[in-house]
């Protein structure tokens, strides 16, 4: 036994580049898979933990103001076990040598807070200390910052940041950095959607220094932890009814908070990817495994007949086979473990660019890496199994016979394309038609790094897409100024009399609304654009046409139309917390599609009309004259009434950064499928020729030359190529949707469209591997020895 | 009788070495012999004598280490593998012991395939008519005895109207009864075409229907012997 399983590794041996092949596509299966995974667990981990130990509420509100007694009584509600707050607002933040207004989302700390509670982390210059829950607070003028803010400035212990408030200026010390639960993803104001540290971040003072600044002990941002077996939507219109008279301006459970929603859609897009992706990779080394070793199985046949003639069972032949499964799954989760490693942390390293993540430190979970050798092992050892279970129906008296001949498809050429075509393109074409299995396995492995590579190479395109007509031909501003206060959209406008070069303005409503249809309601955001504005137009990302804002009624984002079950024509109730008391009924008069937000647009001129308010705007769209951007910029820094500035550019720059980091990686899955492509074409093919050796070579030998057999290998190789690109075409639509899905969240959605030139790149670069498989055939007919085949049984 | 007639294939002082890791191995020793139009000849020899190497050389399958094959006036050029195709296309039939037929021709393709290759082809029609396989023509080689899939792969290598026919063990895989059928097919090609025919064996009975016979030892020609009454095929058993 132990010397047939030693006959049986050293004829695999012979198969060492496609059993390598297999081993390296597990590999790159399982290093997705514990990479996403490790990240997942990384990140999941210490947040969880953190909303554990920080006691992150169920239910979250923004008021105008409350005190803390009344919202203490909150808690006799029924189902409200706890409630707590704290004194928040968006400040301008300012140092030494600043070139960007940056503001801080500043929140007060109190050893007294209930829920939601800040995490400390203390830097007094020798080290770092995080401060257990209901600590003192440190210094009246210390501060502390987010991470991201801290690591951009490079603040020290007892640098000196001043915080702009109502034009009061007030001087804090550094004293280390802040977690809060709810504001791990920091969402900076002004549509920016991604988080950018040198521009924004959260911030905390003392709570004392906190009401002293804002002259207000009243609470702004409150949160409720629910009692067991309640659910959000039973204490939601209690909640609206009591809030109402403290100037409810937002309302929402956990899972449509901002930050906990962003991180929930990061973890599942982790985990699809995870999940996906690996299944992906994992599914072509079944496909190779089995077909290697059905195709060994076949060559090894009368040796496995003389074995059972021997006596052996079909087990340890079986066995013997098997453990080739093992050492491959062995291998390829080894391989894939090691690599997954520094994979897993660069990824992680991204998360941390954009998030307040609580711990910095990249852990390597034991667990993942279980799993990994589990699934790999698993995976290997079905498909060995798979393409051996040929060795159950071979008996003994079958080794001493030569196999009964392959039973192929007898289709015939019609007798017309029988007379007109070359002798050798017929043979090609009979060759094809009569073993159809043959040419369906190749072109399967054609087609799929056809269809993967083809939706890769679009991901680059389709950011750039989305980039240019999200900033530049919809935004066409420059600069997005938001004021201190809501003033006429002519007063807005005229502010803009005051700067020099500017070189067009326009003025824009933007505020948090509400909007409710029967039992379904969601938070939105509302921007009022002036009439046929020519710096924010409105684009319908499906039918790629710029919409016209609609007179009589709102025209809302096709996701917020999903959530509230409405269409085009149904009417809503909307609230605008803080500028309009109770709900008003408005018409949907157009819905559209969009890649980010769910916002909702209506004309500024129709307020009166739709909202029963007068019209007005708090920001300032600017288009700066040529060359004058900075100037223009440096103007409104200086401005009094100018709160933020959104600089477009940067913020292009931002989401590029972003996104091209995302790109690198999927350009590394790229590299890695066209590589597995490489593998999957190349073995297929060389394994199917290796089958047909005889009779290649009994046709050199009946005087065939080169270049006939080199048409005749190609005519089916571009035939097998035809074939696999036309089942690359639905399966580059499966896998679009696939991404489609993975990368969908609350927030915004890609649609990957068909990409022409991608398709072009991949169904190029397939050729030119199938070229090169078609050439290595060629390699190999011509190395065959002709007196080697013509002694074997065919 | 061979001394007046013009041979059609001359071989002279073939010598053949492998290489098999550190020791070389002596297939054949120089070997000369000259082949004529319308014999028929049958090697014979035990394994490893050589017989096989010999053949292969004779159709431009295998390259000798040294000495020359000359073949209507010319040298075979060992190292320009386009003559060598050219030679076997135009020239050489063979017949093999495994009758190598495409598995994915039918019979009367497999015929016409060689039909495609020659400079003057007999009809495939006709030969599969005449190797009594006419009912067969449709059918694949899986659905073929071993005796019929000869008999096919026969006139495939005759198809060409070869101007010389090498045979390398045709019957060895066959019942007497079949071999004796295949060796009249041979038999008969040479006769009615006037072309020569070289036929490799282990059998001793099969030369007694040759116009000679080489004994092959050791990788040498160590006699050669000329039968004035070959005998029919059919009259033959083993």
């Amino acid at each position: 036994m132990k010397q047939f399983r030693k006959n049986a590794l050293r004829l695999a041996w012979r198969n060492k580049g496609s059993l390598f092949g297999s081993v390296f596509i597990i590999a790159i299966g399982i290093m997705t898979m514990v990479s996403m995974f490790d990240t997942l667990t990384n990140l999941k981990g210490q947040i969880q933990e953190l909303y554990k130990e920080r006691k992150l509420t169920d239910v979250f509100a923004t008021v105008i103001g409350i005190s803390e007694a009344d919202l203490e009584r909150f808690t006799e509600l029924p189902g409200i076990r706890e409630a707590g707050g704290k004194i928040a607002s968006d400040v301008r933040l300012v140092t030494d040598d600043q070139e960007e207004i940056v503001t801080v989302h500043l929140m007060s700390y109190s050893k007294y807070d209930r829920v939601n509670l800040s995490s400390l982390t203390l830097d007094d210059g020798k080290g770092e200390r995080v401060l257990p829950p209901g600590s003192e607070f440190t210094a009246d003028n210390a501060i502390f910052l987010g991470a991201s803010m801290e690591k951009i400035y490079d603040f020290s212990p007892g640098d000196e940041i001043r915080l702009v408030v109502n034009g009061k200026s007030h001087r804090f010390a550094y004293a280390g950095t802040v977690n809060e639960p709810d504001y791990i993803y920091a969402m900076p104001p002004g549509g920016a959607m991604i988080p950018d540290g040198s521009t924004y971040d959260i911030a905390v003072i003392s709570r004392d220094k906190m009401e002293k600044m804002m002259d207000s002990s009243n609470l702004t941002e409150i949160g409720f932890i629910l009692e067991d077996g309640y659910e959000y939507a039973d204490v939601k219109r209690k909640l609206e009814d009591r809030l109402q008279p403290y100037g409810l301006q937002s309302l929402c459970e956990k899972e449509h908070q901002a930050s906990f929603q962003e991180m929930e859609g990061e973890f599942e897009e982790l985990s699809s990817m995870g999940t996906v992706i690996p299944f992906l990779f994992m599914s072509i080394s079944v496909f190779m495994l089995y077909v290697v070793l059905n195709k060994m199985i076949d060559r090894d046949r009368s040796l496995i007949g003389t074995m059972k003639a021997f006596g052996m069972t079909d087990m340890e032949l079986m066995g013997a086979y098997m453990m080739q499964g093992l050492v491959i799954g062995i291998l390829g989760a080894l391989a894939g473990c090691i690599f997954a490693s520094p994979f897993g942390r660069s990824m992680f390293d991204l998360y941390r660019s954009f998030y307040n993540l609580p711990d910095p430190v990249y852990y390597e979970p034991v667990i993942s890496k279980l799993l990994a050798f589990l699934i790999a092992i698993a995976t290997s050892v079905a498909a060995v199994f798979a393409g051996i279970r040929g060795i159950l129906g071979i008996t003994p008296s079958m080794a001493m016979r030569a196999r009964s001949p392959q039973v192929f498809g007898e289709m015939k050429l019609p007798a017309f394309l029988g007379e007109h075509i070359r002798f050798m393109t017929k043979m090609g074409l009979m060759s094809i038609l009569r073993n159809p299995f043959r040419g369906f396995l190749i072109a399967l492995a054609i087609g799929f790094p056809f269809a993967m590579s083809s939706v890769l190479f679009s991901y680059g395109p389709l950011i750039n897409s989305v980039m240019v007509s999200e900033y530049d031909n919809c935004k066409a501003y420059d600069l997005e100024a938001q004021l201190d206060r809501y003033s006429s959209p002519g007063k807005v406008l005229d502010s803009a009399e005051t700067l020099m070069h500017v070189r067009s303005a326009e003025p824009v409503f933007e505020r948090a609304v509400m909007l409710r249809k029967d039992s379904q309601s969601d938070y939105s955001l509302l921007s009022g654009l002036p009439d046929g504005s020519d710096l924010w137009k409105v684009l319908d990302n499906e039918k790629m046409e710029y919409i016209d804002i609609p007179e009589d009624g709102l025209l809302i984002n096709e996701r917020l139309a999903n959530k509230l079950h409405v269409k085009e024509g149904d009417r809503v109730e909307f609230s605008i917390p803080g500028l309009v008391t109770g709900w008003r009924d408005v018409r949907v008069s157009g819905v559209l599609s969009e890649t980010f937000g769910s916002r909702c647009y209506l004309k500024l001129d129709c307020f009166p009309d739709v909202l029963g308010i007068d019209s007005m705007a708090d920001i300032l769209l600017i288009s700066a004259e040529p060359g004058h951007f900075d100037e223009v910029k440096k103007e409104l820094y200086d401005s009094g009434r100018v709160t933020w500035i959104v600089d477009k550019l940067k913020t292009r720059r931002t989401f590029s950064d972003m996104f091209r980091s995302m790109t690198i990686m999927v350009d590394v899955f790229n590299i890695l499928s066209v590589i597995a492509g490489v593998i999957l074409i190349y073995n297929i093919s060389m394994i199917n020729l290796r089958e047909r050796t005889t009779e290649l070579v009994t046709l050199r030998v009946l005087g065939t030359t080169d270049r006939e057999l080199g048409w005749m290998l190609w005519f089916e190789m571009m035939v097998y190529f035809a074939a696999g690109i036309l089942m690359g075409v639905p399966g580059n639509y499966f896998i679009r949707k696939l991404f489609e899905s993975m990368m969908k969240t609350d927030s915004y959605v890609f649609r990957m469209k068909f990409d022409p030139p991608s398709s072009v790149y991949a169904f190029l670069l397939c050729g030119v591997i199938s070229v090169i498989a078609w050439f290595l055939e060629m390699r190999l007919v011509k190395s065959i020895k002709l007196t080697d085949a013509l002694k074997e049984r065919e | 009788m061979t001394d007046n007639r013009k041979p059609i294939l001359r071989a002279i002082n073939i010598k053949k070495e492998y290489r098999l890791g550190e020791v070389t191995v002596q297939a054949l020793r120089g070997v000369n012999f000259d082949i004529y139009d319308k014999e028929l000849i049958v090697i014979l020899g035990p394994s490893g004598s050589g017989k096989s190497t010999t053949l292969n050389i004779l159709g431009g399958i295998e390259t000798a280490t040294e000495g020359e094959i000359w073949y209507g006036g010319e040298m075979l050029d060992w190292d320009d593998k386009k003559k060598l195709t050219l030679y076997r296309r135009k020239h050489i039939g063979f017949v093999f012991q495994f009758y190598n037929l495409l598995p994915g021709l039918t019979a009367l393709e497999n015929i016409e395939l060689a039909g495609e290759m020659g400079n003057s082809p007999i009809d495939a029609r006709e030969l599969i008519k005449e190797v009594g396989l006419e009912s067969r023509s449709d059918h694949y080689p899986n659905r073929l005895s071993g005796g019929e899939q000869q008999r096919i792969a026969i006139a495939r290598a005759l198809c060409k109207n070869p101007d010389l026919l090498l045979c390398d063990e045709p019957t060895g895989a066959l019942d007497s009864k079949t071999g004796v059928q295949v060796l009249r097919l041979i038999h008969d090609f040479c006769r009615r075409y006037e072309k020569p025919v070289v036929i490799i064996t282990h059998n001793v009975d099969i030369a007694k229907i040759a116009d000679r016979v080489f004994h092959f030892k050791d990788g040498t020609l160590e006699s050669v012997d000329v039968n004035p009454n070959p005998m029919d095929p059919g009259d033959i058993e083993w």
